[in-house]
């Protein structure tokens, strides 16, 4: 046994020397290699993460603002078309009362008119009739006098 | 010409010693592996950022990705991110260690003994059993730890000492021998795999100076991958089997 460690050369001081530099090496390659990338990987993976959370409430928000949208201009156009309808149903009846009135006020205007077409003909009768009236008299008048002047 | 034999030490050449402890080359080797490591880290931390750049991506990507695969073997997500760190530096440590390998200068900058054997100043890490002995160890330690922290104490030793039937018992002792026979599995792998890459080179080198050693030395690369990853695996696999309790 002795002459195998020392063929090949074993000798416990080597020994612990190779241990404590290993055992340096492994602590300053912990301290200052595998915890602070491993810490950013565990950083960044979190960022990560977030974002894509934040992306996930980001959509859903559009998503909901989308609906919303939609909702808004569904109860528009409804509301477009309500307005529409019942304007179309006022002027319809607004028409019907502005027709029946013109019709009204035009048969008024025309009862109106052969009332008075007729009351100023009876007037011309008559005047015609005091005038006819009044000739003839005049021309009893001129007959007789003439006759008269013959005598 | 002089024909040089070659000289293959199963050890590592101690260059000098410190406060009573040898320095040996694979030592400064790995030492320059960990700093080489710390650099690399000091650069990708510095511009770390929540909008990641190329080399932040990659690192993030293997991060993360080990980290799922762990968390899908061991079915536990606390204990795959505790466990993290150590699986990942076993790995960095020894594939950085492999893929240094060739690099121009180690194994080659040296100078001659007073036997005149050559020394080089650097040699790859994971030629000298200390090291990967160490890793053992440190592995060893952290699947026991994670088997009696999982388990508990009683039901984890279960596993080894089983007295309810014969068979059960020489179950649990072969457990026990396959658990302890694992230190020596586990380093003479690594150790045997990357001193048999350095040995044919050497070999290779020996006798075909040029072209021939690249595609080896791209093998022993891919080896070197290979045996990191096995390393950091069979760590992650013997957790799993750890705290997974005995039928």
């Amino acid at each position: 046994m002795e002459q195998i460690l020392d063929v090949f050369g074993i000798n416990w001081k080597l020994l612990v020397v190779q241990m404590i530099n290993f055992g340096l090496l492994l602590l300053v390659l912990y301290i200052f290699l595998y915890k602070p990338v491993l810490a950013m990987v565990d950083v960044r993976r979190k960022k990560i993460e977030r974002a894509i959370q934040d992306a996930e409430e980001a959509d859903r928000q559009l998503g909901e603002a989308e609906a919303e949208k939609a909702r808004i201009i569904r109860e528009a156009t409804m509301k477009g078309d309500d307005i529409i309808d019942s304007a179309k149903k006022h002027a319809e009846t607004s028409e019907i009362t502005i027709m029946k009135d013109a019709h009204q006020k035009a048969v008024h205007l025309l009862n109106e008119a052969e009332r008075r077409t007729a009351r100023d003909r009876e007037e011309m009768i008559q005047k015609a009739e005091r005038e006819v009236a009044r000739m003839a008299v005049l021309s009893a008048e001129k007959i007789l006098s003439q006759g008269a002047l013959k005598k | 010409m002089a024909e040089k034999s070659i000289h293959i030490s199963l050890s590592a050449e101690q260059i000098g010693t410190l406060w009573g402890i040898p320095i040996t080359n694979t030592m400064l080797m790995s030492f320059a592996v960990f700093f080489l490591l710390v650099a690399l880290t000091f650069f990708v931390r510095r511009k770390l950022a929540l909008i990641p750049g190329r080399l932040q991506t990659l690192v993030e990507t293997l991060f993360v990705g080990i980290l799922d695969y762990m968390t899908e073997t061991l079915g536990n997500e606390k204990l795959a991110r505790q466990l993290f760190p150590l699986i990942l530096t076993i790995f960095l440590f020894i594939f950085t260690a492999n893929i240094i390998e060739f690099t121009p200068g180690i194994g080659s900058i040296g100078w001659a003994n007073a036997h005149g054997e050559f020394i080089p100043l650097l040699r790859s890490m994971n030629t000298d059993l200390n090291t990967t002995l160490a890793l053992t160890v440190i592995a060893f330690i952290v699947i026991e730890v994670a088997g009696v922290a999982t388990l508990g104490f009683l039901r984890y030793g279960k596993k080894f000492v089983n007295v309810s039937s014969a068979l059960g018992f020489m179950v649990g002792i072969i457990e026990l021998f396959s658990e302890v026979a694992r230190l020596v599995s586990y380093s003479f792998r690594l150790f045997g795999n990357i001193f048999a890459g350095e040995v044919m080179i050497i070999v290779i080198q020996h006798f075909v100076p040029i072209v021939l050693p690249v595609p080896i030395m791209l093998f022993e690369v891919f080896v070197g991958f290979i045996q990191a990853a096995i390393f950091a695996l069979l760590t992650l696999f013997f957790v799993k089997m750890a705290i997974t309790e005995a039928h």
